[in-house]
């Protein structure tokens, strides 16, 4: 209960100073007045605008990518899974880096997004028809691995083949992962994927507890497995692919931020669930902060941030494996 | 009134009879020992009674919905796992799952306090499991199949690598268990602990129920050597019937 209203408060906190943080100089008070006012002044734009979408995003995202992770975790009995495991991600920016390649992003607004969505649609199909629905957490690794090979192969096919340097610019740059210039459009867009996966990732709680003991026991005990996985794979196709299509490819957060919150919930799978999507929020946002703080004119890509962050973390989460003797 | 039946049952495995015409009928209050050599199919029996593995024939608890099943039978299968690192008392109240709607009640807390006194593990209800001994840990287990407080428990070779005591300990809680009506299904390969603590043996051999009885009338020196391959010394004692198996033929 306590940490629950550490992390919330935390959320909170980091919600208002994304929004109080930015290149336009406004004092606090000014900018949140705005922001509640609105009106036609430049002041409420930039934060309805800019950084309100920046701020919520950051919140949809890193909660989306700490419950995924912590899902994945639960139902792989592995710390070391990832919610990009299933190829979501990775057939998500194919779809998006397609739509750059061939221009369509630049035409339409919400083709980008759309196009990354469709992508990530076409990868959970091929990894659910790969995986089967009675197949075991094995099959499910090994169809997510060959997804992203494909997709990874196929992204790297455009780039290869792109006549137009200025797009394949843009490709790289939007695969590292950004939240910059994003609207309420984008919100719109991944909110209703990202509210239903959450939704259906929530609902895990009980049979991911149960996994504790074992698949067998688990459905011995009336967890129905077929469903519970068919559930996982969805979910997080929802919330990780909606949030790949806006953001790009944004790592580690799904696999650190479960790792470090489970022992303040005893390692019960089920309540890490909600914990860590409030530590995911956290991470993204305050990693979003510093993208801001850092280096505000070079555009440091909150993709590469997050990465720099996550992998010592990751090195250490695995030296601390190895001593455990695990 | 009968709490298990099962008629016919037949379990076929990539194209492998594994199980051919298994029939018998559990009333309340059994402590049933299932025996039988490596490989004779008692796992697969269990699993199949339990509805995990598709099967031909009837059994009672197959048929009852999946999500209710767990209210009705227990099961401790033989893998020993453990995932989390998560305390003694919350793996034990894993057991309360197919009970619990939403929030564990005072019924649930006072059902998983009961399943540790059982086993004997009050202090170690803050320890965190996965750091036990594999003995302790099997305890543990055990502990949580008893917190489900089913009218049929089925464990899977529960006793497997516990010292004596808690061997001896483990079979004793589970008579008691059947005296107080709950039937026990065990598999274990103890002939000795199966003679003194069972009151019915069910004996599988080459996916065919070929013995059920009482241990006294099972255990003859015949069916040990055709089922498994050893001769034997037995005796009516003052402490009740005793079973030492001897050599290996």
């Amino acid at each position: 209960m306590r940490l629950m209203l550490c992390l919330a408060a935390g959320v909170v906190v980091l919600f208002v100073v994304s929004l109080l943080t930015g290149p336009a100089e406004i004092g606090a008070r000014d900018s949140l007045r705005a922001l509640v006012a609105g009106g036609d002044d430049p002041v409420a734009m930039v934060m309805r605008e800019i950084r309100l979408p920046r701020a919520l995003l950051a919140l949809m995202i890193g909660g989306s990518l700490g419950l995924a992770g912590a899902a994945m975790q639960g139902y792989l009995r592995n710390p070391l899974a990832d919610p990009g495991l299933i190829g979501v991600s990775g057939s998500a920016a194919l779809g998006a880096v397609l739509s750059i390649q061939t221009g369509v992003a630049g035409a339409v607004a919400f083709a980008l997004p759309a196009s990354a969505l469709a992508g990530a649609l076409i990868g959970v199909f091929a990894v659910l028809a790969l995986a089967g629905p009675r197949g075991s957490a094995l099959t499910l690794i090994l169809a997510g691995i060959a997804i992203s090979a494909l997709a990874g192969a196929l992204t790297s096919l455009v780039l290869n083949l792109s006549p137009n340097p200025f797009a394949a610019n843009e490709i790289v740059f939007w695969m590292m992962g950004s939240l910059a210039d994003r609207s309420m459009v984008h919100v719109g867009i991944a909110l209703p994927f990202i509210a239903i996966g959450a939704v259906m990732l929530a609902r895990l709680a009980r049979g991911l507890d149960a996994l504790t003991l074992g698949e067998d026991a688990a459905a011995a005990m009336g967890i129905d497995l077929k469903r519970l996985r068919l559930g996982l794979i969805v979910g997080t196709a929802a919330v990780v692919g909606a949030s790949t299509a806006v953001a790009g490819a944004i790592g580690f957060v799904g696999l650190v931020v479960p790792h470090i919150l489970r022992p303040f919930v005893g390692a019960r799978p089920g309540a890490l669930l909600w914990a860590s999507t409030l530590g995911g929020a956290i991470m993204l946002l305050a990693a979003d902060i510093a993208v801001r703080l850092i280096l505000p004119e070079r555009d440091l890509k909150l993709g590469v941030l997050t990465a720099l962050v996550g992998a010592p973390l990751f090195l250490h989460l695995i030296y601390s494996t190895r001593r455990d003797g695990l | 009134m009968s709490l298990l039946h099962v008629k016919d049952l037949e379990v076929a495995l990539r194209g492998r009879q594994v199980l051919e015409h298994v029939s018998f009928d559990v009333a309340r209050g059994e402590m049933i020992g299932l025996i039988g050599p490596n490989g004779a199919g008692k796992t697969t029996l269990m699993r199949a009674i339990l509805g995990l593995i598709p099967f031909q024939g009837v059994s009672s608890v197959a048929q009852i919905a999946p999500a209710s099943r767990g209210k009705y039978a227990a099961w401790m299968p033989q893998a020993r796992e453990i995932a989390w690192p998560v305390n003694v008392r919350a793996l034990i109240a894993l057991g309360r799952i197919p009970h619990m709607g939403g929030r564990a009640t005072a019924l649930d807390d006072a059902a998983v306090d009961r399943a540790l006194a059982h086993m004997g593990l009050t202090k170690f209800a803050d320890r965190t499991a996965t750091r036990l001994s594999g003995g302790e840990q099997a305890r543990v287990l055990i502990a949580r199949a008893l917190a489900q407080e089913a009218p049929l428990l089925m464990a899977d070779e529960p006793v497997a690598g516990l010292d004596p005591r808690h061997q001896i300990s483990t079979m004793t809680c589970f008579a008691g268990l059947a005296r107080e009506g709950v039937s026990v299904i065990v598999s274990l390969h103890d002939l000795g602990l199966a003679a003194r603590h069972c009151t019915r043996l069910l004996v599988v051999h080459e996916g065919k129920l070929v013995a059920d009885g009482a241990p006294q009338a099972v255990l003859t020196p015949d069916l040990l050597r055709d089922v498994f391959g050893i001769t034997s010394f037995s005796a009516q004692t003052q402490h009740g019937f005793v079973l030492q198996p001897l050599e290996a033929l």
